[in-house]
């Protein structure tokens, strides 16, 4: 086999066996970048090979001498380009930051590097976060390694597509309303949105504070709960990051689902759901049953609201967070105007695409005096209903389960010109965010056009620990990831 | 009112805070608003918050939030501030002004806490008008305090404003520095005309950066409304700025108002709960406010009600009074060891202009602990000499010397331990006025000792017996008759010929050298 077919725990074992080193999974990582980057598009920006390698035989050394390793030690890894990465070009995929090299680094960035983690580039993304199939990057689309005609998903379309596609093992992407999950979904591999408060956002280029985490996607999960144990816990630099202790969330892996009670809430399997998905997704919750959980229905009768409460919600939010991209200290400017205005208009019309405009002006127009009380302060109250609907289905169940999108990955070009159709993508992803719940997307088998299809678990904030033993319990009996077809 | 509140630190990250220095030299990827950075709140800041909100006895909110207001301009990094809207720090508070017409009250709608923005600077350069933007202000905190309409002059609004910029400054919370922009002012007006209860439309006034500067704003505001409302027109709601070279008002341009902020939550920040314990710390710690200070110079030191007042009116003369007053008193009465526990008060850190404002008022808090100083009899008249010599001669000084402050004489040339070395020789009657005066100038030209001053100008008593007795024979010579009488028997004539001898000295002779020497050359004859 070769060392880019390998899933994060294999390529732990084989570098803890001395099977290969940490430069050998290095080099693989830049010839696959090599063989399939012109087929996918997954990065903006990769590192020089030389660098990596000189960073990776540090790591041998390290390993030779008997010092004591981060957990991720010389493991190949991808950021989203919205995260910051000092001396490294970070755009969020936008015009309006071309050419921005932070002087600072991310959180999780330090942390990757703490861990032992190399990180190999940047990768492709909605702009700014804003989209689900990476079609609104402006530097071009990323391709679903499964079918290179259809979209990786997004936002984190391109960490999704390194992973499957094995120019990496491990990626960070960052899940606002789906961002995370849904592009692991349609590429077949492990995606997971944090609790809210369990991941520090400081250096994440901010969409919707409120709903944002960074969150890890992986082949397998194993190297999903490594990654987020890796980046987890409070931080200073960001006061909405909780004062928790992180679990060793590799501690209850193989503990199995016996026990366990999945709730079904009937809202996730009704109209606008493909066929095909519910029953991959219901094939794979029988494989759970048979393993020893316990499957109760359940109703979040609030759940209809997610959508309009969250496009509301966000957009305010970002109609805010983006006013900072104005032309004045960094990134792109036009010169040709009049006055500081017109500054303002024309470097904000020319440097932003046009969902990213879409956006603004909805959050804008949600945040005006006049229909603030209509549009963001009632979603805020939907968004509270929302949340107490799941604090009541905890009480009574350990995990929720539901597709991880309504369709598998769809035709690039498909929706782009249909934003509600495009936002129906994230109808069962955004209310974890809402409710700042931990959830997870794992492959759980293809459907009948051979596409991956992903299958969601929620449980309580903070309960990430039997999120990761209930995906394990899935991925060991429905079988995991798979090498995509496609490349 | 908004005040810069003089923290180490800015309100959100750990840049310096503070006035001046090289353009964006205090600034980081937080304050400068790049991406991906969040605002971490400085506890300092709301602590300061809420000993204002103490000082005008507001009601301090059990939780209070921040918001986000949106608007775009070069010198707000991020696009929007972060203030407070819907939970502010502190409502309904009140500050009584003494004013001519016996006290009046105003009250105090709110008191919140924010973020300042950088500073747009408008030059030529290469021929062409540019814009630069200076970011150092950028994040350092400001409280905004928000009266209710109870202002009725513009007498008034000083009064009030001086007397809030006092409290600010004795909360060891601000510098209240006018010139350096620390203080800035938003003013409302509306008239009524006499005889009548219906206040007319009211304007906004923006952009007074001086007590000058609302009075001039306020002054020329209310005439103009008066004239419209006399003419019978209706004043027209609007914005203002004040425009301090041409010192008159012009409406802002639409462009520049906002009328829609678009105000939300802040969800960068955790709302902060205040409770009781922690407002019991702050409660514990608040200093001595300006009018306390004044019944405490009365009662401890019995200064009249006039010298207590000029001396508390602003923070650092207080603090260079009694420092000065308490060092003095250890020079002159070392047995009454004032000072209690404390290795004396000459370390003091009176300063308060300096960013570390904690030791200053750690210091301030001593000075008072110290207690009244008992077994003095003469105390009231040294507290007396020195007010006087504060209010007089160090006051002329710094009038006569354009540009010199007081904090800055006492932290270099002239501390409050040099001050009090000055006037101990005065005293204890070493030296007269004059020649007190004299040593106080030099005290701040040289660096020498004062007692070597004291000898250099010649000051010093005169103990030297060749030099004393050729003054007597003089005396004695122009004295002869009495000098007989003297030697016939009326030897309380001795205190005659005495003070013969200290006029001709200008009162420096050592009295008991100079008894001595007299005695000899009236009985040797």
């Amino acid at each position: 086999m070769e060392l880019h077919e390998l899933t994060f725990s294999e390529a732990r074992r084989g570098l803890d066996r001395g099977e290969f080193a940490a430069r050998d999974l290095i080099e693989a990582a830049f010839d696959r970048i090599d063989a399939v980057e012109p087929k996918i598009s997954a990065f903006l920006t990769v590192r020089e090979r030389g660098e990596v390698l000189a960073e990776a035989d540090e790591i041998d050394r390290a390993r030779a001498r008997g010092d004591a390793l981060g957990c991720l030690a010389g493991i190949p890894v991808a950021v989203k380009d919205n995260i910051v990465t000092r001396g490294l070009a970070t755009t969020a995929a936008s015009r309006i930051l071309e050419g921005f090299v932070p002087p600072y680094d991310a959180t999780v960035v330090a942390r990757l590097r703490r861990a032992g983690a190399l990180v190999v580039g940047k990768t492709n993304m909605d702009e700014f976060g804003m989209g689900s199939s990476n079609e609104n990057s402006a530097f071009g689309p990323t391709r679903n390694p499964w079918d290179l005609d259809r979209v990786p998903g997004g936002s984190s379309g391109g960490s999704a597509a390194a992973v499957a596609a094995g120019e990496v093992l491990l990626a960070l992407g960052s899940d606002t309303g789906g961002s995370v999950r849904q592009p692991a979904g349609f590429c077949g591999v492990v995606g997971v949105k944090p609790t809210y408060g369990r991941v520090s956002r400081y250096g994440l280029i901010a969409f919707a504070s409120s709903l944002d985490q960074i969150g890890p996607i992986s082949k397998d999960v194993e190297g999903a709960a490594a990654l987020l144990g890796a980046i987890a816990g409070e931080d200073p630099r960001d006061a909405t990051t909780a004062a928790k202790e992180v679990p060793d969330l590799l501690a209850d892996l193989d503990l199995g689902c016996e026990g366990l009670t999945i709730g079904v809430p009937e809202e996730y399997f009704a109209e606008g759901l493909s066929a095909d998905v519910a029953s991959t997704v219901l094939d794979a919750l029988d494989v759970l049953k048979e393993l020893g959980a316990r499957a109760v229905p359940l109703s979040l009768p609030h759940l209809a609201y997610g959508i309009a409460s969250y496009y509301i919600v966000a957009d305010a939010e970002a109609s805010s967070n983006l006013a900072r991209y104005d032309g004045m200290k960094y990134g792109y400017r036009s010169e040709d105007a009049a006055d500081i205005f017109g500054a303002y208009a024309r470097t904000r019309s020319a440097g932003f695409g046009a969902e990213v405009r879409r956006r603004i002006m909805l959050g804008t127009y949600a945040l005006s005096a006049g229909y603030r009380e209509a549009y963001y302060l009632k979603a805020q109250r939907v968004r509270a209903l929302i949340a107490s609907d799941f604090d009541r289905a905890f009480d009574e169940v350990d995990a929720i389960v539901s597709p991880t999108s309504p369709t598998a990955a769809f035709r690039i070009g498909e929706r782009i010109d249909d934003p509600l159709e495009m936002y129906l993508s994230d109808a069962y992803t955004v209310h974890a965010n809402l409710a700042g719940v931990p959830a997870i997307s794992v492959p759980c088998g293809v459907c009948n056009d051979g596409l991956p299809v992903g299958f969601q678990i929620m449980v309580d904030r903070f309960r990430e620990s039997t999120m990761f033993r209930l995906a394990s319990a899935c991925e060991r009996g429905v079988g995991g990831a798979r090498r995509p077809p496609g490349l | 009112m908004h005040a810069q509140l003089s923290t180490r630190t800015k309100i959100f990250c750990a840049s310096g805070s503070g006035v001046g220095g090289r353009p964006n030299s205090r600034v980081c990827p937080v304050c400068l608003g790049m991406p991906g950075v969040l605002p971490v709140l400085s506890r300092e800041v709301v602590e300061r918050g809420i000993r204002v909100a103490l000082a005008l006895d507001a009601t301090v909110a059990q939780r209070m939030g921040f918001a986000r207001k949106n608007y775009f301009y070069p010198d707000l990094p991020k696009g929007y501030q972060i203030t407070q809207h819907d939970a502010p720090l502190a409502t309904d508070g009140h500050l009584d002004v003494e004013t001519a017409g016996g006290v009046r009250r105003v009250r105090i709608r709110q008191v919140h806490i924010e973020e300042d923005a950088g500073k747009t600077v408008h030059v030529e350069r290469d021929g062409r008008s540019v814009s630069l933007v200076d970011m150092n202000r950028c994040g350092v905190p400001l409280v905004e305090i928000v009266t209710q309409p109870d202002i009725r002059s513009v007498e008034e609004a000083d009064l009030f404003l001086t007397s809030l910029r006092r409290i600010l400054v004795f909360l060891g919370v601000a510098t209240g520095n006018m010139h350096e922009g620390s203080l800035r002012f938003d003013t409302n007006v509306s008239v009524r005309p006499r005889g009548s209860d219906g206040l007319h439309t009211p304007t906004e006034i923006k952009n007074l950066n001086s007590f000058r500067a609302v009075r001039k704003a306020l002054r020329h505001e209310i005439d103009r409304q008066s004239a419209v409302v006399a003419g019978g027109g209706e004043v027209v709601h609007e914005t203002l700025l004040w425009d301090e070279t041409a010192e008159r008002v012009t409406a802002m341009r639409s462009k520049e108002i906002e009328s829609d902020y678009r105000y939300f939550p802040e969800p960068d920040l955790l709302d902060v709960a205040i409770d009781d314990a922690w407002l019991e710390r702050v409660r514990a710690r608040m200093p001595e406010l300006p009018n306390a200070m004044r019944e405490r110079f009365r009662s401890w030191y019995g200064l009249p009600e006039y010298d207590a007042g000029v001396l508390t009116a602003e923070l650092p003369t207080a603090v260079f009074y009694e420092v000065s007053l308490r060092e003095l008193l250890r020079l002159t009465h070392p047995e009454l060891e004032t000072d209690g526990a404390s290795g004396g008060t000459g370390d003091v850190d009176f300063e308060t202009g300096d960013v570390d404002f904690e030791s200053a008022l750690e210091g301030r808090a001593r000075l008072a602990g110290l207690g009244r100083p008992e077994g003095a009899a003469d105390l009231a008249g040294i507290a007396k000499t020195v007010s006087n010599w504060v209010m007089g001669t160090l006051g002329g000084w710094l009038n006569a010397s354009d540009g010199v402050d007081l904090r800055e004489l006492a932290s270099t040339r002239m501390p409050p331990s040099r001050f009090a070395g000055v006037l101990r020789p005065r005293i204890e009657g070493d030296v007269n006025e004059p020649a007190a005066r004299r040593l106080f100038e030099e005290a701040i030209e040289s660096a020498d000792p004062i007692d070597v001053l004291i000898e250099r100008l010649g000051l010093a008593q005169l103990s030297d017996e060749a030099a004393l007795e050729e003054v007597v024979r003089g005396v004695l010579e122009s004295e002869s008759a009495t000098v007989e009488r003297y030697r016939a028997g009326e030897t309380k004539l001795l205190g005659h010929f005495m003070g013969l001898v200290m006029k001709e000295t200008g009162g420096r002779a050592d009295p008991a050298v100079a008894a001595g020497v007299l005695k000899r050359a009236l009985e040797s004859a």
